[in-house]
């Protein structure tokens, strides 16, 4: 943390000078005002982030300094020095948001002891505030790019649909079959996306509240598999299942589906012509291991660190035309850890891809 | 009618705008990459250069219509400039501050109407 700077505010000349002595040996830095007017002068201009405070001072009483960092909004804890620590005293004091005080005559010790407690709560709040912004950035940047990732389709779509209706597109029923396809293709990444972004936000929400159950992993595999067939077929690539069911777990089905869902699809669609995808699955001891290997695309070395990141698609000549949110790998991840489990991945560029899923065969509570 | 060459990321987008320019009778090529586009002027000799802003890296577009203005294709064609940033949420845009030292000779908002389009190449081109 920054150094703290630290306000006395003091008549005695000698309180001003030990509390500084005492201070700036600690590393605070110090600055001593003799009156209140002196004093608040100094509050206002900015930088204290901490105030010693006498309570009887020549120009006004102690405590009004209180009123007036409150009423001005200047966010500065102060400690009131009371030359009598009456129980009265104490509590006009807190009642009028004092942060703590110290009693005539202290020592070096309590002294630091009630700095310590002070500076301890200004770290806290300043990470609270720090924590608040970064959420802020982060929603923000998130915003941005979820309204960019839906504008572009919207706009190819909008650009095709105009120079269909406005005469730019020709009268080749060919030429218009291309384009409409083209459109439908930009439609659906847009709905697979807002899908993503609902499943996402469910989980970060902490509404998606998990529930486990006594199932079958391998059933869970061969169905997804069988959702997927026609869109291998379609794609020739044939997808493998190696594991023998049953494979008995105790966790949150909709959960795995998602999880294993997205592996196949992505093993599919970054995959080639006449390519393989081998889903394995075994449980060993207390957990359980699916791999979900493709004789794809593959993934460069420098793209795969990012892959769980959120809206992170690889750009390559073989991504192009493949619609896809960038968000399906980063819910896996969530959820994966969220049921206490990893994922992993290997890859060679233009050879293929593994991502290895390791979950607790008994998900806790 | 004018030979136009399209420099943009997208080819979803230079679909759309072929589409346009070819509707007109104008001969539309192509390019993908901002990297490739000079090269590919000095062999076409495009009477207009149209430059998508936003491409691969935040920047390519600008550096490219600087390396058109420059000369580097062995003749300096004129630039429409394409921007799509102007109505992003947190990133203002304005063609006309952009230090002097782009020199577009047009600027065009995305999305583009196709008239917008079409009468800033037309425009550009006539100069022959
Ligand atoms: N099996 C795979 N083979 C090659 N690349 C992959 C594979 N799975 C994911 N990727 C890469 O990781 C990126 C992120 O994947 P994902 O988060 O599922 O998003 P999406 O599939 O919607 O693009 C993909 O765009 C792709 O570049
Ligand atoms: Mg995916």
């Amino acid at each position: 943390m920054e150094a703290v700077r630290i306000l006395v505010i003091d008549d005695e000349e000698g309180m001003r000078l030990g509390c500084r002595k005492v201070l700036e040996r600690r590393g605070f830095e110090v600055k001593t005002a003799a009156d209140g007017a002196e004093g608040l002068s100094l509050l206002r201009s900015g930088g204290i982030d901490l105030a010693l405070v006498d309570y009887k001072l020549p120009d006004r009483d102690g405590m009004s300094i209180l009123d007036e960092v409150r009423s001005e909004g200047l966010d500065v804890p102060c400690i009131m020095i009371t030359a009598y620590a009456t129980l009265e005293s104490a509590v006009a004091a807190t009642k009028k948001g004092a942060y703590d005080f110290l009693a005539k005559p202290f020592t070096p010790a309590e002294l630091n002891a009630a700095v310590d407690k002070a500076v301890e709560y200004i770290r806290l709040q300043r990470e609270a505030k720090r924590l608040k912004e970064e959420k802020k950035r982060v929603r923000l940047e998130f915003v941005r790019i979820v309204s960019h990732e839906l504008k572009a389709p919207l706009a190819t779509i909008e650009g095709y649909l105009t120079n269909l209706l406005e005469g730019y597109a020709g009268d080749d029923p060919e030429a218009w079959r291309r384009i409409l396809e083209r459109c439908k293709l930009r439609a659906e990444g847009m709905r697979k996306l807002i899908e993503d972004l609902l499943d996402l936000t469910r989980i970060e929400s902490g509404s998606k509240e998990s529930r486990p159950e006594e199932m079958d992993l391998a059933a869970l595999l061969d169905d997804i598999v069988e959702v997927f067939e026609p869109q291998a077929e379609r794609k020739k690539v044939v997808v493998e299942k190696e594991y023998r069911p049953p494979i008995p777990m105790f966790a949150d089905v909709g959960e795995l589906r998602i999880v294993f869902t997205n592996l196949v699809s992505n093993a599919i669609k970054y995959n080639r012509e006449g390519g393989k995808v081998t889903v394995k699955a075994a449980r060993e001891g207390d957990e359980v291991t699916v791999e979900v290997s493709d004789t794809g695309i593959g993934i460069r070395e420098e793209d795969r660190k990012k892959l769980f990141t959120e809206f992170f698609r690889a750009r390559t000549p073989e991504t192009r035309n493949i619609p896809g949110s960038g968000l399906g790998l980063a819910i896996v991840r969530k959820l994966v850890e969220l049921g206490g489990g990893r994922i992993e991945v290997e890859s060679e560029y233009g050879k293929g891809t593994t991502f290895r899923v390791t979950l607790p065969a008994r998900r806790e509570g | 009618m004018a030979k136009v060459m399209m420099v943009d990321d997208d080819p979803d987008f230079l679909d759309i705008q072929r589409g346009v320019l070819e509707s007109r009778g104008h001969e539309v090529i192509t390019v993908e990459k901002a990297s490739e586009a000079v090269e590919a002027a000095r062999r076409e000799k495009p009477d207009v250069v149209v430059v998508d802003l936003m491409m691969e890296e935040e920047d390519a577009g600008f550096e490219l219509c600087y390396r058109f203005k420059k000369g580097e294709a062995g003749f300096v064609p004129p630039v429409v400039m394409v921007t799509g940033v102007a109505s992003d949420p947190g990133i203002p845009f304005d063609g006309g501050a952009d230090g002097g030292w782009i020199k577009a000779d047009a600027f065009l908002n995305k999305p583009i109407r196709p008239e917008e389009l079409i009468s800033a190449v037309e425009r550009l081109a006539g100069g022959e």
